[in-house]
């Protein structure tokens, strides 16, 4: 084996030598040399020919060509999108979107709120109602038991 | 050169520097010479072509956004394609228990077609095996698997994409190769594609 390459530079050259993508006319030289003499080298070339063979014969799914004449477009439109977030009636109606949930709940919360003092104004107002009639009634068993004196 | 003689043939730098200056339709000449190559380098790291498709236009909203930081120390579509690789491996590491259970679900796919004997691979099978294939092979050498094979790009221009040294490259593609040739030895199918 000519000293320039090792047994492994010649290994690891073999997919390349396989798909012919060797400019290095020493080295192709060099290859098919070891291939002939080596048969660890012969067996790995074949192993890796056969991989290439699958690999040539299979293909993933294409998208069809439609599929890029709308490609450009998505990409334009994904450009505008991030550079121009929304304009300002678009920020407005963001603006609407979380200002009118907050003012429904602060206006329910209000109307709870003073719908529950009320109740307790006419609580307080009944109770004051109360005291003051067991004051007149008092007074009125005060007058009673004078007179009755 | 005018703005107005700019078209998808105009060179690189030509493209750049209009477009640096203002020019906005010579993105768009941009988009159109490299969308296909993008969307393959993606779709042949991630394999699914909606997420080629969502990646891809992020690509292309990244290179609007750093074109101005291309120096032109390296060639344009190296610089192009190092945005579309880094998008990729980002991609598959944040979603790897994801594609590890798609994985199973083809790999149960392709057990069962392995039972079909006498049979050639019909071209869908052979997707599907060339899918899984790829699909085996871990992120940084299915990188260097799809750039140099499917790309053709030189060992220099993988290693300046990827960052790495040229005889690391060269060792990687090799190993992604082998790393092939033992995942299709396993299906039986393959046997088939060898002999006929």
């Amino acid at each position: 084996m000519n000293t320039k390459y090792t047994k492994e530079d010649i290994i690891h050259s073999l997919p390349d030598y396989v798909s012919d993508n060797i400019e290095d006319s020493e080295l192709i030289k060099e290859i098919e040399n070891v291939i002939n003499t080596d048969n660890e080298v012969k067996n790995e070339f074949i192993e890796i020919s056969n991989t290439m063979n699958f690999l040539n014969s299979a293909d993933l799914e294409h998208p069809g060509e439609n599929y890029f004449n709308n490609l450009s477009v998505k990409i334009n439109e994904r450009i505008h999108e991030n550079l121009n977030p929304g304009s300002i009636l678009d920020r407005l109606s963001l603006l609407w979107k979380i200002l009118i949930p907050a003012f429904s709940v602060l206006l329910i919360s209000f109307l709870f709120l003073s719908n529950r003092n009320s109740d307790n104004t006419e609580f307080t107002k009944t109770d004051e109602t109360k005291k003051q009639i067991s004051i007149a009634d008092n007074k009125d068993d005060e007058k009673k038991g004078l007179s009755s004196d | 050169m005018a703005e107005n003689n700019l078209d998808i043939n105009s060179t690189d730098d030509e493209l750049i520097e209009s477009f640096i200056k203002g020019n906005q339709s010579a993105f768009n000449f941009i988009v159109r010479k490299y969308q296909k190559k993008v969307y393959w380098v993606v779709r042949k790291m991630v394999l699914d072509h909606d997420d080629a498709d969502d990646l891809t236009q992020e690509v292309f909203l990244k290179l609007y956004r750093s074109i101005g930081d291309f120096r032109g120390e390296s060639k344009f579509f190296t610089y192009v394609y190092k945005i579309a690789i880094n998008y990729s491996l980002n991609h598959l590491v944040k979603n790897k228990k994801m594609y590890k259970r798609k994985s199973d679900l083809e790999d149960e796919f392709i057990m069962s077609t392995d039972k079909i004997a006498d049979e050639e691979l019909n071209s869908k099978e052979k997707t599907l095996l060339l899918e899984e294939a790829i699909r085996s092979l871990p992120e940084q050498q299915r990188a260097v698997f799809n750039l140099r094979y499917y790309e053709n790009l030189t060992y220099d221009e993988i290693a300046n994409i990827m960052n790495k040294s040229v005889g690391g490259m060269k060792a990687n593609y090799f190993h992604a190769i082998k790393k092939l040739e033992k995942f299709l030895k396993s299906h039986k199918k393959y046997d088939l594609v060898e002999t006929s």
